[in-house]
């Protein structure tokens, strides 16, 4: 890496930071959990299904936890979830909410995870490894992905939230077309984000998520392929997507969990490339994200 | 014997046949369970029971990962056999039969394995247990005896229809088996199809019409004409003369020379029931109690064992439960809630987890209240989302003592608390409730809610500790009684005060109810029995006739919007339908068999 691009990716990762110190994510009114029962209820379908796939006694560290709300939730029941960011201002909020709801397993630390130093200060491996919606901000998602797993214990479980090339073409056009001809359309901006997270009654919600679609100073798009790369580059299994990459698949992610290996059905080139054509439509309203899951598995 | 570990969820399945249902264990001890009917709104839904699964899992926060066998409720190759058999036997007659029912075989019952494989995405054992084992293990294995005798008794499993046997710590002895045709459960079925109402649904009906007609065997032709079609041993085995029958070649039931022989055609749906059919009701429960009342007698002499457990559909007979202790030498009885095939995923999940893991059992059935449950926040949630109108008590005292006078003012009060029932009864948390003393409540209930036929009776709930003051129970009263499972002779002297729980013959299918499993309830009939009297309210499923009973917030304010339903007392929160928006749907449109 040139000094040049190594001086870009410093000054993008600060923009980055700025960014998610003025606008927190995913945002949220302390107003709105006054005890554990209430943030449980405002858990969303996957954080549930997310839940019920990793075992109570399992220890959990969420990369690049923002303010913090999955992994508080995670929290409940467990005895060691952390909880990692770069951004004071996001983890402030979730230190509020900590102490609040006194959430005593849930630890909360400020890591920059392109810096190995700070990552190895950490001292510990866990059991399960997230990584959602956080690699595609980062300025060297492979590097930061190598570094995450060494969080991750022999045997470990993984999951990766990016952004698909093909899944992020609507919501790049949509992106476009609020800048130039919806620019001071308000009605269409509003009609995007519902489009997205379903109900903007809350505010502060529908402003976070806006952020961090449309105004966000930084992302990338990844493809299938290059994530199994990494998996296998790294001695990660892989186990399953979500979206599914099976044909006929009759599964429920609500019973098989996400962490259900696809037993001998490893998704070849035809395969993916059918399915993230098909991801242009299907997963348009989540801006093209998909996640996908493994095992590490150090010792073949 | 296979080693167990700790934190073991066993996952039972049953499906295919009727009522889906699965129940999940966690070392040994039930912790989900419900029918899919509940969440399809499908009565009676035969369909492979995912969403019942899906609420068991949610229920203990895991996924299909933790679960270390799941467990079906029969095996159906040996089915496809019996199948095969009779179709082979009864060719060229059953060649409709036959292919009208291929398909289902070939794409679904054939096919468990690979369907619980795809559709959950489940990798381990999947293990099968002969249809009458998984009755019986859901009657004893779950039951409070550490030895009893086992009688199950249905329509048919794989070939069996009856059996008998032994039970004692964790282990279960079939002894003896009656196999198919010849079934007390068809013969039930045959002449619930004669009379008019749906197989597999209606039994209960014909149950609930026999006291109308003559009782008496002496005088009711009836009786001496069915005894023709059943041959009775003094053992109480039986052999039908299958000239009356032909289920076993048709999708139909009675045969002409059954209609021949009990004087007519066979009734059509909703038309005027004459005494004719009421007596042949009565003759059909006196050859059913006949039967029961020989084979339990025989067993006892056989196994020598005081206690007796029953399951199979047969066994929600609850007018013979009544008389089961005072008929027979057996001095105590216990009878799974759902004893019917629905019951059957209990049943196969304690035989994995006691019998062939070898574990000790740890416990008792005694809560039903097993399925879905909301929580405060969520039904508020929830009614605010659909901005529906409602007041919230100040405490549960307040709740008490605002519905019993609800109650006892006439007002039908729709009762929505804990865990859905476990079960085909609504046992206090699924339930609507009214005031038994007013004569004319069967009439109100009818007309506002049920739309049900005017022969069947409502059901009274009393509290345990009141129950031997109003009826003729045995003593002590056994827990079956809480499950609704038994009918008694309502004492004389207060028939008439509570006229619209007082069946025909003097009798009732109460509920009991003990403090421990749902105190709210307890309380309130308590309360109620403050201002009327007398301890004892309706109790009657919180459904129309022809739906499931409710499952979620949003099913039981639709049931109250679309009848009579005056109040829902649900959770913290009571629900007034005078103040929300009037006929969310027409429920006369929906009420049928």
């Amino acid at each position: 890496m040139t000094e040049a691009s190594l001086n870009n990716n410093i000054i993008l990762s600060q923009k980055v930071r700025d960014f998610y110190n003025e606008t927190p994510f995913p945002d949220y009114s302390l107003d709105k959990f006054n005890d554990i029962d209430e943030l449980i209820l405002a858990s969303y379908p996957f954080a549930e299904i997310l839940n019920r796939s990793i075992p109570k006694d399992a220890s959990i560290i969420d990369v690049g936890t923002g303010t913090g709300q999955l992994s508080a939730f995670l929290s409940v029941g467990r005895k060691c979830v952390w909880g990692i960011d770069f951004s004071d201002s996001s983890l402030n909020k979730a230190k509020l909410l900590r102490q609040k709801l006194k959430l005593d397993s849930w630890y909360l630390k400020k890591v920059d995870i392109l810096d190995e130093k700070q990552i190895d200060n950490i001292g510990m491996q866990f059991d399960y490894v997230l990584c959602l919606g956080v690699l595609h901000h980062t300025t060297n998602p492979y590097g930061a992905f190598k570094n995450i797993l060494k969080l991750l214990k022999p045997n470990g479980f993984v999951a990766i939230g990016l952004y698909n090339k093909f899944g992020r073409i609507a919501l790049k056009t949509r992106k476009l077309l609020t800048k130039t001809i919806f620019r001071n359309n308000d009605k269409v901006k509003d009609m995007f984000i519902k489009m997205q997270i379903g109900d903007i009654k809350d505010k502060e919600r529908a402003r976070g998520w806006w952020n961090d679609q449309y105004l966000h100073p930084h992302e990338s798009v990844h493809t299938i392929g290059e994530v199994l790369k990494w998996f296998k580059k790294n001695d990660i299994e892989y186990y399953q997507t979500i979206p599914s990459l099976n044909f006929f698949d009759e599964g429920d992610m609500e019973i098989a969990g996400v962490w259900n290996r696809d037993n001998g059905k490893y998704p070849n080139l035809i395969k993916r490339a059918i399915k993230q054509l098909s991801w242009i439509y299907k997963t348009h309203r989540e801006g093209g994200y998909w996640i996908t899951f493994g095992k590490n598995n150090p010792i073949k | 014997m296979m080693a167990s570990k700790k934190n073991e969820f066993i996952l039972g399945i049953s499906c295919y046949y009727h009522d889906s249902s699965a129940a999940l264990l966690k070392d040994g001890i039930i912790v989900a369970a419900a029918q899919e009917e509940r969440f399809t709104r499908k009565k009676h839904d035969t369909s492979f029971p995912i969403n019942a699964i899906k609420y068991c899992l949610k229920s203990q926060s895991i996924s299909i990962n933790s679960i270390e066998y799941i467990g079906f409720y029969e095996k159906p190759f040996l089915k496809f056999e019996r199948v095969l058999s009779q179709h082979l036997e009864m060719f060229p007659k059953s060649f409709k039969a036959f292919v009208s029912s291929m398909p289902s075989w070939i794409n679904e019952k054939l096919r468990v394995t690979k369907t619980i494989k795809k559709k959950l995405k489940y990798k381990g054992d999947v293990l099968f247990i002969e249809h009458h084992l998984a009755h019986a293990a859901s009657a004893f294995l779950v039951s409070p005896f550490k030895e009893a005798t086992i009688f199950t008794t249905d329509g048919v499993g794989e070939w069996t229809t009856t059996t008998y046997g032994y039970g004692k710590g964790n282990d279960i002895e079939l002894m003896k088996e009656i196999k198919f045709p010849h079934s007390v459960g068809l013969l039930y079925s045959t002449i619930t199809a004669y009379l008019g109402f749906s197989v597999n649904n209606s039994e209960y009906k014909v149950m609930g019409l026999s006291p109308y007609g003559n009782m008496d065997k002496n005088t009711n032709p009836y009786y001496k004409k069915l005894k023709q079609v059943v041959d009775i041993k003094e053992d109480g085995s039986f052999r039908f003369d299958m000239k009356y029958f032909i289920y076993h070649y048709a999708d139909r039931m009675p045969s002409k020379k059954l209609c021949k022989l009990l004087d007519g055609p066979i009734r059509k749906p909703e038309s005027e029931l004459t005494q004719r059919h009421k007596d042949i009701a009565a003759a059909l429960q006196l050859i059913t109690e006949e039967i029961l009342t020989k084979i339990l007698n025989h067993i006892h002499k056989e196994i020598k064992c005081d206690n007796v457990v029953l399951a199979g559909g047969v066994a929600l007979n609850s007018v013979y439960n009544g008389k089961i202790l005072r008929n027979t030498s057996f001095k105590k009885i216990w009878i799974h809630p759902d004893a019917g095939d629905g019951g059957t995923s209990i049943g196969v999940a304690s035989y994995i987890y006691h019998t062939i893991l070898g574990n000790k059992r740890n416990y008792i059935f005694r809560d039903a209240y097993l399925g879905p449950k909301f929580s405060t926040q969520e039904i508020k949630l929830f009614l605010d989302k659909n901005k529906i109108k409602y007041s919230e008590f100040k405490s549960d005292g307040d709740l008490i003592k605002t519905t019993a006078k609800m109650i006892y003012d006439n007002y039908v009060v729709g009762w929505f608390q804990l865990g859905m029932e476990w079960g085909p009864r609504a046992l206090g948390a699924r339930s609507i409730l009214s005031n038994p003393c007013t004569s004319k409540m069967k009439e109100i209930l009818n007309q506002k809610v049920k739309h049900r036929e005017k022969f069947r009776p409502f059901a009274p709930a009393v509290c345990e500790d009141d129950a031997l003051k109003y009826f003729e129970c045995d003593i002590p009263v056994p827990e079956p009684t809480d499950f609704m499972l038994m009918v008694y002779p309502i004492k004389k002297g207060w028939q008439k005060k509570i006229p619209a729980v007082t069946h025909v013959d003097g009798s009732g299918r109460l509920q009991t109810i003990r403090r421990y499993q749902n105190s709210l309830y307890y309380d309130l009939i308590k309360e109620f029995g403050k201002l009327s009297e007398i301890p004892i309210i309706i109790n009657t499923s919180f459904n129309i006739r022809g739906e499931p009973i409710v499952c979620t917030p949003y099913d039981a304010y639709k049931c109250m919007m679309g009848t009579g339903i005056d109040y829902i007392v649900m959770d913290k929160f009571l629900i007034k339908r005078e103040d929300n928006p009037q006929d969310m749907w027409d429920s006369e449109k929906y009420a049928k068999d």
